[in-house]
C-alpha cells in the first residue's frame, strides 16, 4: 500500500493545498463550516461602511492576529508587497489631487508644496482609504488560504446551487491555475526558437501574443474535449432538471452547518446590518464617520496618553 | 585533444522553492558528438539540459557554452547556438503558414528578407516539409507538425540541437524517421545532438555515448555500448538495457564481441560465428 | 459462448469526413481476456476505444454501422453513457486532462455519485477501490500537483473502478508516465485480472507489457483488424509490423534477418521474440 508524504518532509504540521497555497490543515478556523469560513471576507470588508481609521485598525489589526493564529506562512504575504505598494501609491496619488467627500475644502494644513500643493488632509484621508482597503484584502487573501477548492463546492452546496453549476465554478477556479502554469510553459518553449518575451517591454510584448495566446487557446481547447470525455466515462449527465437525475453528494455529505457555523454566519450578517443602521443613529453615527481632520488631534492624544 | 563545446562544471540546481534537482554534475560534450541522456523522470536530466540553453542557471557550478559563461550570454544569443526542440509542438505553433513559422524566429532577428527566404526553403528541404510550405500548421499532421518545430529551430542554424523524447507517444515508422533526421543533421552538417529518450534502443542505435542519470546525479557516462552492460548501475536507476545488449551480455562465452549495439550489427557478428562454425540450414 | 464484448461489422465515419475511420470490424472478446491494440497513429486505435464505452456515437457526430454489445446487454447504440460506463471503465492518455477534479477524494468517487449510490456504498467502494489501486488514505486530499505520473493514472483506473466495471479499456495508458509509474499501474492491471477476472483491453505503441500480459494482439491499420494473433505470434511477423509502423521487438527483428538469410533460413516460427526465446535461438544455431 503506498502510503502519502507530507507537503514538507520534516515538519510536524500537515500542510493542504488551499487557494492561495500550502497552509496548515488544521487551524482553529478548521471547525468552521466552508460557508462560515467565507462570510469571513464580509467581517473584513465592513470597513468601507466606516470611516474612523482607529475602528478600522482593529479590524486589520485582527485580520492579522487571524493570519497567526491559524499559522499561514509568512512567505506567501511577503509576495504580495509589490502589489501593496501600487495600491498605496495609486491612494497617495488619487487623494492627492482629488478631494476627499470626507473632509470638504478649503483645506487648511500644509504639509509640503511641489507644483501642487499636498494638504494634511490629503494625508488622513489617504490613510483612513489605506486602512479600509488593506483590511479588505488582508481579509480575502486570508480567506483563500483557509479555504480550498472542495470548501468552496461544499459552501455552494449549501446555499442549495445544483451540482452542474458548481462543477464549472471549482473547474474554472482550477483552470486559472491552469492556464497560468501552460503559459509559462508556452513562454519557455518561445524561447527556444528565439522569442524571449520575459526580456522584452510591455509593449513589445504585447505584439507577440498570439505567440502565446494561440498555442494557449490550442491547448486548453484540446484539454476540455478530454476532460469531457472523461466526464462522460464516469457516467456524468449534464442536465437542467435535477429531478430526473438522482446524484448522491457524497463529497461534503458529513459537513453540515451546525450551531455554531449558523450562529457565526447569523454574527456577520447582524454585524453588517447593524452597522449599516448605526451609521444614520445620533452618537454611534458620527463616531463611526468621523476623521481625524484637525492635526491638532493627534499632540493631544499624545499629552492625554502620555 | 580539442576543448568541449559545452562544459557543465560541478552543477548544482536548486527550484525556487527549495527542491534540489540536480547535485554537482560535470559534464563535457565536444562538437559533433551524438548523446543521449537517459534516467526515470526526476533524475534531472530535463532540468540539465535546459542550462545547455540557458532556460536555467545554475545556482551553483557554472556552464560554458563554446567557452563562455551560460551567465553571460542573453538568451536570445543562446538560442541560435543552442536549439531546443520540444516534445509537444502545439506550444510553439501559431502562424497562419508553415514559412511564417519557420521564417520567424529570423524576423526577429532581422535578417535580411531573401536570406530568410533561402534559408526557410533550405530548412524545410532538410526535413521534408518543401511542399507543405504555405499550409496552415494546424492542418497538418503531429509527425509534420513536429517538423514544423523542428524546421524552426533549425532556421537559426544552431550548433547544437537538444532533443526531448523525441519519440515518446511515437509510433514506430515516425520516432525512427525523426532518429535518422537527427543523424542526418550529425552527419552532414557536423551539428551536436543530445537527445533524452526512454527507449534505450534509439540510445545504442544512434548515439555513440549515453549518460546515465539518477537523482541529480550523472551514474553513468560512456560509449552507449559499455554503459548498457553495466547491469548494476542501471538497476540503480532504473533503466533497462535494449533487448539486443541484454542478449549480448547473457550469451557471454559464446564468442559474440560484446560491444554489439545493433541488429544488424548483431545479426552480421553471427553470420560470422555461423560460417566459422561450418553451420548450415537450421534444423529442428 | 456468451462474449463479454460483441462487435459485428462496425464502422465508424466521422460527420463532414470522407474516411471510414472503422471499416466493418467483427470481434469476440471473451470474459478474462487481455486484448492489446497496436498500430500506428491514426490506424482508428483510439476512434475503436471509443465505440467500446459508448463515447461513440453518444458523444460524437458522424455515422455508425454495425453493433458493439456489451456483457450480452447492452448496445451501445441504444444506452446512455451513464449505463456503458458502469461496465466499461475508460482511462486516457494524459494524466492531467483527465484530473477533473480537484482532489484525489473527489476523483475517484465522481463515477459513483454520479450512478446514484449511497452513501455507506460510496464510502465502502472508495475503501475498497483505494486498496485495489495500492494508494492509501493520505492521498485522499491530494491535488494532481502533488501526485507523480504514476499515481495519477492509478487515480484514474480508481475512478473508473468505483464502478465495478466488467472491461476496462486503456489507451497507452503509460505513454507519458516514468518507468516506476509504469510498473505501479501494470501491477494494478495485473491484480485485476487475477483477483476480479477483469476483461483488458490495452492499446500501447511499446512491446513489453503487451508481450507480458496479453493473451492476444491485434493489429489495426485504416480501420481494419490485419492481425490478431498469441503476442508470440503476432511479433514474429516483423516485416507486416515494420510495414504499419509497429514497435518489433529488437529480438525479432533479429529472428527475422535470420530467417531471411539463405544459409540460416531460421522458420518463422521459430523467430524469438524475448531474450530468453533469442538464447535459445543463438546457442541452437551457434552449436552451442
Amino acid at each position: 500500500m503506498e502510503t502519502a508524504t507530507l507537503a514538507t518532509p520534516g515538519s510536524k504540521i500537515e500542510y493542504r493545498k488551499t487557494i492561495f497555497g500550502y497552509t496548515p490543515k488544521e487551524t482553529p478556523f478548521s471547525v468552521l463550516h466552508p460557508l462560515a469560513r467565507i462570510m469571513i471576507v464580509i467581517v473584513f470588508n465592513i470597513p468601507f461602511l466606516i470611516v474612523n481609521p482607529f475602528l478600522n485598525l482593529i479590524f486589520l489589526a485582527t485580520v492579522l492576529i487571524c493570519y497567526r493564529v491559524a499559522n499561514v506562512p509568512k512567505a506567501y504575504l511577503l509576495k504580495f508587497t509589490p502589489f501593496l505598494f501600487i495600491l498605496t501609491f495609486f491612494l497617495f496619488l488619487s487623494f492627492a489631487f482629488f478631494p476627499s467627500v470626507w473632509i470638504k475644502p478649503p483645506y487648511e494644513y500644509v504639509i509640503f508644496q511641489f507644483g501642487f500643493t499636498y494638504y494634511y488632509e490629503n494625508f488622513i484621508a489617504t490613510v483612513t482609504m489605506w486602512v479600509r482597503w488593506m483590511s479588505a484584502i488582508f481579509g480575502v487573501i486570508f480567506v483563500l488560504s483557509i479555504i480550498d477548492e472542495r470548501d468552496i463546492n461544499i459552501a455552494l452546496k449549501s446555499l442549495r446551487f445544483p451540482y452542474f453549476f458548481r462543477f464549472i465554478v471549482a473547474t474554472a477556479l482550477r483552470c486559472f491555475f491552469t492556464f497560468y502554469y501552460d503559459a509559462m510553459q508556452i513562454i519557455e518553449a518561445q524561447k527556444a526558437r528565439g522569442l524571449d518575451l520575459d526580456s522584452m517591454g510591455m509593449l513589445r510584448k504585447a505584439k507577440y501574443y498570439a505567440a502565446v495566446m494561440v498555442p494557449l487557446i490550442m491547448i486548453e481547447l484540446k484539454k476540455a474535449d478530454e476532460m469531457s470525455d472523461a466526464c462522460d466515462s464516469r457516467g456524468y449527465v449534464t442536465t437542467f432538471k435535477s429531478k430526473d437525475y438522482n446524484r448522491t453528494e457524497y463529497i461534503g455529505h458529513d459537513k453540515i452547518l451546525k450551531f455554531h457555523d449558523k450562529a457565526f454566519i447569523i454574527f456577520v450578517v447582524l454585524f453588517l446590518l447593524a452597522v449599516l443602521i448605526a451609521r444614520f443613529l445620533p452618537i454611534i453615527g458620527p463616531i463611526i464617520k468621523w476623521i481625524p481632520a484637525d492635526p491638532a488631534f493627534w499632540p493631544s492624544l499624545f499629552q492625554r496618553f502620555f | 585533444m580539442s576543448q568541449p563545446f559545452i562544459s557543465v562544471k560541478d552543477v548544482h540546481y536548486k527550484y525556487p522553492d527549495g527542491t534540489k534537482a540536480i547535485y554537482g554534475v560535470d559534464l563535457d560534450i565536444y562538437e559533433g558528438e551524438i548523446v543521449s541522456i537517459v534516467g526515470q523522470n526526476g533524475s534531472g536530466k530535463t532540468t540539465l539540459v535546459k542550462h545547455f540553453n540557458g532556460l536555467l542557471k545554475p545556482t551553483e557550478g557554472d556552464v560554458l557554452i563554446g567557452g563562455v559563461s551560460v551567465k553571460e550570454q542573453p538568451l536570445g544569443t543562446l538560442a541560435r547556438t543552442v536549439g531546443y526542440v520540444y516534445q509537444n509542438p502545439s506550444l510553439q505553433l501559431f502562424c497562419r503558414s508553415v514559412r511564417d513559422e519557420v521564417s520567424f524566429g529570423l524576423k526577429l532577428l532581422k535578417v535580411p528578407k531573401d536570406q530568410i527566404a533561402k534559408t526557410v526553403e533550405e530548412v524545410l528541404e532538410t526535413v521534408g516539409l518543401l511542399d507543405k510550405i504555405d499550409e496552415y500548421p494546424f492542418f497538418l499532421t503531429m509527425g509534420e507538425k513536429q517538423r514544423v518545430a523542428i524546421a524552426a529551430i533549425l532556421a537559426l542554424q544552431p550548433k547544437v540541437l537538444i532533443v526531448d523524447e523525441p519519440t515518446t507517444g511515437q509510433d514506430y515508422k515516425m520516432a525512427y524517421q525523426f532518429m535518422k533526421l537527427f543523424e542526418k543533421l550529425n552527419k552532414e552538417e557536423g551539428k551536436t545532438i543530445i537527445f533524452i529518450t526512454h527507449e534505450m534502443r534509439f540510445s545504442t542505435e544512434f548515439a555513440k555515448r549515453t549518460v546515465v542519470m539518477s537523482r541529480g546525479k550523472i551514474l553513468l557516462d560512456g560509449p552507449s555500448g559499455h554503459v548498457f552492460t553495466q547491469v548494476d548501475k542501471l538497476k540503480e536507476a532504473f533503466v533497462a538495457p535494449p533487448q539486443i545488449t541484454e542478449l549480448v551480455l547473457k550469451m557471454g562465452e559464446s564468442g559474440i564481441k560484446s560491444d554489439i549495439l545493433t541488429v544488424s550489427e548483431l545479426f552480421a557478428e553471427i553470420k560470422k560465428i555461423h560460417k566459422k562454425r561450418g553451420g548450415g540450414k537450421w534444423s529442428i | 459462448m456468451e462474449y463479454i464484448i460483441d462487435i459485428d461489422n462496425l464502422s465508424w465515419q466521422y460527420k463532414d469526413t470522407e474516411k471510414w475511420v472503422l471499416k466493418d470490424i467483427s470481434l469476440k472478446i471473451k470474459k478474462g481476456e487481455f486484448i492489446g491494440i497496436m498500430g500506428q497513429n491514426g490506424a482508428g486505435k483510439s476512434t475503436f476505444c471509443r465505440c467500446l464505452n459508448g463515447l461513440i456515437p453518444h458523444r460524437f457526430n458522424g455515422s455508425m454501422k454495425g453493433k458493439v454489445m456489451i456483457d450480452g446487454e447492452i448496445d451501445t447504440f441504444d444506452m446512455p453513457i451513464a449505463e456503458c460506463a458502469r461496465k466499461v471503465g475508460m482511462v486516457f492518455q494524459d494524466p492531467d486532462a483527465q484530473f477533473i477534479r480537484g482532489t484525489v477524494e473527489e476523483e475517484i468517487v465522481f463515477g459513483a455519485e454520479n450512478a446514484g449510490f449511497s452513501i455507506q456504498e460510496i464510502k465502502d467502494r472508495l475503501e475498497w477501490t483505494l486498496n485495489e489501486v495500492n494508494l492509501d488514505r493520505g492521498f485522499l486530499d491530494k491535488p494532481p500537483s502533488d501526485l507523480s505520473g504514476g499515481q495519477k493514472q492509478r487515480v484514474a483506473i480508481a475512478a473508473s473502478l468505483i464502478l465495478k466495471p466488467k472491461i476496462m479499456v486503456l489507451d497507452e495508458p503509460t505513454s507519458q508516465v516514468d518507468p516506476i509509474g509504469k510498473l505501479e499501474v501494470f501491477k494494478v492491471i495485473q491484480r485485476l485480472r487475477k483477483e476480479h477476472d477483469m476483461t483488458v483491453i490495452l492499446i500501447e505503441h511499446r512491446s513489453d507489457e503487451i508481450l507480458k500480459f496479453a493473451d492476444r494482439v491485434l493489429l489495426l491499420d485504416e480501420g481494419q483488424i490485419l492481425m490478431s494473433e498469441p503476442p508470440n505470434k503476432f511479433f514474429q511477423k516483423v516485416d507486416l509490423l515494420e510495414a504499419k509502423c509497429v514497435y518489433p521487438p529488437q529480438v525479432a527483428q533479429l529472428g527475422y534477418l535470420l530467417h531471411k538469410d539463405p544459409d540460416i533460413q531460421l522458420p518463422m516460427e521459430e523467430i524469438p521474440v524475448t531474450v530468453e526465446q533469442g538464447i535459445e535461438c543463438l546457442k541452437k544455431i551457434l552449436q552451442l
